[in-house]
C-alpha cells in the first residue's frame, strides 16, 4: 500500500495482527493466530528461522515429569505433577513470581510440547536438571525449533517480513495500532499499521559484552513498550551463565565448558588455586545454582582474584586423561567431540588433561520485562507480549529448561487472545505527527554528520553495564552507571551521527537505533537493582548480601512518565504458596 | 594472491550495492593478524576502523544460525566459524537476490515479498 501517512514514511504496510520477533514465541503467536483465521505479518530483523536465541540452544525444554512418562514415552518419574512443576519453579524464582502464571505454565506445558513433537520435532533425551525435584527436560537440539516452527508457518502460508527492524510501537488514542520500522534489506521507512501487536523480540543481553546470545538481542521490544508507556517489571533479574570462554575472540561467549563442567566433575578456581565455591556453597560446591556459581566467580574477580582475562579457572585435571577423552564420546550429541555449534573447542581451549580453561559468567537470558497478565496483555490495549522478554513467571530466577517452554506456552496464549481482540477492535488511525515524530527520530543519525557515532556510544553502553551493573552489584557503582546514563541518553542518544550515509543494510544506523532501546534497558536495569535493597535470585548487591523475604517479596514495575523513569513497588503474588517471612543468607532456597 | 607481511592480513571483499546501483567492485583491506580470531572477528574491525559502510551479517557467532555464510575463495563458509589465518577474497553466495555486500536475501517467497515491498 502507498499513500504513506507522513512525508518521511516511504511506504505503508497493513495486517489485522502483527508479530514482532519470528522464532520461539513469535512463530507460535503466529501458528495460532493463523489457525483462527486471523490475517497475520510476522517481522524479524534479522532471517526467520535464522535469527534469536532459539535455535542457539542447546537444549532442555521443560514439561512435568508424569506427562514425559505418559505423553512422551520416556522414562520420567509419575509422582510428578503440574503443581509440583509450579512449586519448583517459585523455589527458584524465590517467591516473586506471578503465581497465577506459574499455575497456568505449569499446566499447559505439556500439551503445547507435545504440538511440537506432533509436528515432529526431534527429542534427542530426556535430562534431570537441578532444581527440579523430577527429571523434567526433554532434550532437543535447539535448531530443531525454527525446523518444525517455520515449516508450520509456511504451511498456513503466513506472511513475513525479515530485516525489518521495528523501533517504535505506535499509539493513538490509548491503543497500539501498530510500529514504525526500517527495513534494513531496501532502507525504507515503514509504518506497519495493525489492529494489535504482539512483542516476542526476546532479551536484552547485547548490553553487555560477554555474552551467550546473538548480537542482535538488544532489548529492542522491552525498550518500544517502555517508550510506548507499557509496565516493566523484575528488570534487575539478568540471568548469567557460568563457565563460558572469555577469550580468544572467536568464542567469547561460548558456553561448551559450562556443559562440561555440567556433565563431569569440575573445580572452579581463582588465581590462587583456591576452590572458593566452598566459601558460598560448601556441600554442593560447583554443583551448585547457575546463579550463585556466576556470583561466586564475580565475586572473585572484583576481589582482585581472578584470571588474566578477568574471569576464573575451571579446571579438570584432578580427573584422568582417558576419563576426560571418553568423555568426548558420550555427551549429549550436539557437544559430542568437543563439538559447540560450528567450532571444534580443541582449536580455542587449552587441553584440559593438562591445563585450566579460562571461563567467566556472560549474559544469557532476561528473567524480566514487559508485565503480561495470564492472557498476555500489557496495560496498553492492543499491545501483547509473549516469551523471553516478559515478567511473569520466573520471577528472581528461571528453572533450567523453561525459557523454551516459555515460547511455547505463551506464545500460543498471546496469539489466541489478541486473535479473540482484533475480531472486537480497531486500532484508531494514528495521528500524523505521532508517525513524523518517530520517522525522524530515526532518521536523525542519517542526517547528522557530526556526532558521537554509533560504535563508540555502544562500546560506551557496554562499558557501564560490564564495569558497573555487572554480576555482583553495589550501589555507589550502581549510581556512577545512572549519572553517565543520563547524559548518554540526554545528548548521546539524540546526537548520534552514522559515519555511512548508505540506506541499505547500513550496520551504523542499525547500531544507533538499536543503542536507543539499549540505554533505555541499562536504566532500568540499573535503577531496579539499586532500589532492591537485599540478594536474591540473579541479584546479588555486595551492599546487602541477605535475602529478605520480610520487606522484599516485591516486585519493582518500572515506567515511563512524561520522559522520566518511574519505579513502584507492587507486593508479589502469593495466590498459591507464601514462603516464611524471614531474612535468611543469600542463596538459601528451600 | 600476493602474500602480506606477517602482522597482517590481506581481506579482498566484493562491495555491491545492488539497490543503490552502485558498480560491483573488491575492495582491500588490511588488518592486525590476530590469534583466535574468525572471519567475523576481521568483519567487525573492518566495520569498525577502516570502512563503517561494509555490509554483513552476525547472529549467533556459533555456525548455528546458518545466516552468515559466503564464499571465502570460492567455497561456502560461515564468516563467524572461519578461520582468519591467510589472506582471502570474500564474495556473498551465489543464487539468492543480493541485498547489498555480503547480505543476501536467501528464499523465493521471501523474494516475492521483498518484491512486493520494493513495487517491482
Ligand atoms: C546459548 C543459549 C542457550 C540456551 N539454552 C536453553 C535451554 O537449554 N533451555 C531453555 O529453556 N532455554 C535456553 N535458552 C533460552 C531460550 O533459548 C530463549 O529464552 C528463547 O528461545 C527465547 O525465544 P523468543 O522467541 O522469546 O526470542 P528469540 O528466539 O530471541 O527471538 C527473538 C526474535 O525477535 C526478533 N527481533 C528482535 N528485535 C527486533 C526488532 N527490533 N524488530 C524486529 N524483530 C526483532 C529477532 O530477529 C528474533 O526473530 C538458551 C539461550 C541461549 C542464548
Ligand atoms: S552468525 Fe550464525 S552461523 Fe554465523
Amino acid at each position: 500500500m502507498a499513500n504513506p501517512s507522513s512525508s518521511l514514511v516511504d511506504r505503508v504496510v497493513e495486517t489485522d495482527l502483527l508479530i514482532i520477533g519470528s522464532e520461539g514465541a513469535g512463530a507460535r503467536a503466529a501458528i495460532e493466530a493463523a489457525d483462527r483465521g486471523i490475517t497475520v505479518l510476522v517481522v524479524t530483523k534479522g532471517y526467520a528461522g535464522k535469527s534469536g536465541a532459539t535455535l542457539t540452544a542447546g537444549a532442555d525444554i521443560d514439561v512435568d515429569s508424569r506427562s514425559l512418562v505418559e505423553l512422551f514415552d520416556l522414562p520420567g518419574d509419575v509422582r510428578d505433577t503440574p503443581e509440583t512443576f509450579m512449586e519448583d519453579m517459585l523455589v527458584e524464582g524465590e517467591y516473586i513470581n506471578d503465581q497465577r502464571l506459574v499455575a497456568i505454565h505449569a499446566e499447559e506445558a505439556s500439551a503445547r510440547v507435545k504440538d511440537l513433537v506432533d509436528w515432529g520435532l526431534k527429542v534427542d533425551e530426556m535430562h534431570h536438571a537441578p532444581g527440579h525435584r523430577y527429571p523434567r527436560g526433554l532434550w532437543v537440539e535447539g535448531t530443531e525449533f525454527p525446523r518444525v516452527l517455520v515449516a508450520q508457518m509456511k504451511k498456513r502460508k503466513i506472511d513475513f517480513l525479515e530485516h525489518f527492524m521495528m523501533t517504535d510501537v505506535v499509539v493513538s488514542d490509548g491503543q497500539a495500532a501498530g510500529v514504525v520500522g526500517v527495513c534494513l534489506a531496501t532502507g525504507e521507512v515503514l509504518f506497519i499499521r495493525a489492529n494489535a501487536v504482539i512483542l516476542c523480540t526476546g532479551g536484552a543481553m547485547r548490553v553487555y559484552s560477554l555474552i551467550t546470545a546473538p548480537d542482535e538481542i538488544t532489548g529492542d521490544g522491552m525498550a518500544a513498550a517502555y517508550r510506548a508507556g507499557a509496565e516493566l517489571q523484575d528488570m534487575e533479574f539478568a540471568m548469567f551463565l557460568p563457565y563460558c570462554m572469555i577469550h580468544p575472540a572467536a568464542v567469547t561467549g561460548n558456553y561448551f565448558p559450562y556443559m562440561m563442567s555440567y556433565m563431569l566433575d569440575s573445580h572452579a578456581l581463582n588465581r590462587q588455586g583456591q576452590r572458593y565455591m566452598a566459601k558460598w556453597d560448601p556441600e554442593r560446591m560447583e554443583e551448585s545454582t547457575r546463579d550463585i556459581n556466576c556470583i561466586a566467580a564475580a565475586a572473585e574477580v572484583t576481589e582482585g582474584r581472578g584470571s588474566p582475562h578477568g574471569g576464573t579457572y575451571l579446571s579438570f585435571k584432578h580427573l584422568p586423561d582417558n576419563l576426560i577423552d571418553f568423555s568426548s564420546k558420550w555427551f549429549p550429541p550436539c557437544n559430542a567431540d568437543w563439538k559447540e555449534g560450528g567450532f571444534d573447542m580443541r582449536d580455542y581451549m587449552p587441553d584440559p588433561t593438562k591445563e585450566a580453561i579460562e571461563t567467566g559468567p556472560c549474559a544469557h537470558f532476561w528473567n524480566g520485562g514487559i508485565r503480561i497478565n495470564e492472557r498476555c496483555e500489557t496495560n496498553i490495549p492492543g499491545l501483547y507480549a509473549a516469551g523471553e522478554g516478559t515478567a511473569s513467571i520466573h520471577g528472581a530466577n528461571r528453572i533450567s529448561g523453561n525459557a523454551l517452554t516459555m515460547t511455547q506456552v505463551w506464545g500460543p496464549r498471546a496469539g489466541r487472545f489478541a486473535s479473540e481482540y482484533v475480531s472486537k477492535n480497531k486500532a484508531p488511525e494514528p495521528g500524523k505527527d505521532e508517525i513524523e515524530r518517530l520517522a525522524e527520530k530515526m532518521l536523525g543519525p542519517l542526517e547528522r554528520s557530526d556526532g558521537p557515532t554509533p560504535v563508540e556510544l555502544r562500546k560506551e553502553i557496554q562499558h557501564q553495564a560490564d564495569g558497573n551493573v555487572w554480576v555482583v552489584r553495589k550501589g555507589e557503582l550502581l549510581e556512577n552507571a545512572l549519572e553517565r546514563i543520563g547524559p548518554m541518553r540526554g545528548e548521546d542518544i539524540p546526537n548520534q551521527a552514522t559515519r555511512t550515509k548508505e540506506r541499505v543494510y547500513n550496520r551504523d544506523w542499525m547500531m544507533a537505533l538499536e543503542n536507543e532501546n539499549m540505554v533505555d534497558i541499562l536504566e532500568m536495569l540499573a535503577r531496579a537493582s539499586l532500589m532492591r535493597t537485599e540478594s536474591r535470585g540473579s541479584l546479588y548487591r555486595y551492599d546487602f548480601p541477605q535475602k529478605d523475604n520480610v520487606d522484599w517479596l516485591k516486585n519493582i514495575r518500572l515506567r515511563n512518565v512524561d520522559g522520566e523513569m518511574t519505579a513502584t513497588l507492587f507486593d508479589a503474588d502469593l495466590a498459591h504458596r507464601t514462603p516464611e517471612k524471614e531474612i535468611v543468607a543469600y542463596g538459601r532456597k528451600r | 594472491m600476493e602474500k602480506t607481511g606477517k602482522d597482517s592480513i590481506r581481506l579482498r571483499i566484493k562491495r555491491d550495492g545492488s539497490l543503490s546501483e552502485e558498480a560491483a567492485r573488491f575492495d582491500e583491506y588490511e588488518v592486525p593478524r590476530q590469534e583466535g580470531w574468525t572471519i567475523m572477528n576481521a568483519l567487525n574491525y573492518i566495520h569498525e576502523h577502516l570502512d563503517p559502510s561494509i555490509a554483513y551479517y552476525s547472529s549467533c557467532r556459533i555456525g548455528k544460525c546458518d545466516a552468515c555464510d559466503v564464499l571465502i575463495d570460492g567455497a561456502v563458509e560461515l564468516t563467524c566459524i572461519a578461520k582468519f589465518e591467510r589472506d582471502v577474497t570474500i564474495e556473498p553466495v551465489e543464487g539468492s537476490v543480493l541485498i547489498r555486500d555480503l547480505v543476501v536475501d536467501t528464499s523465493r517467497p521471501k523474494r516475492r515479498k521483498m518484491g512486493k515491498l520494493l513495487g517491482s
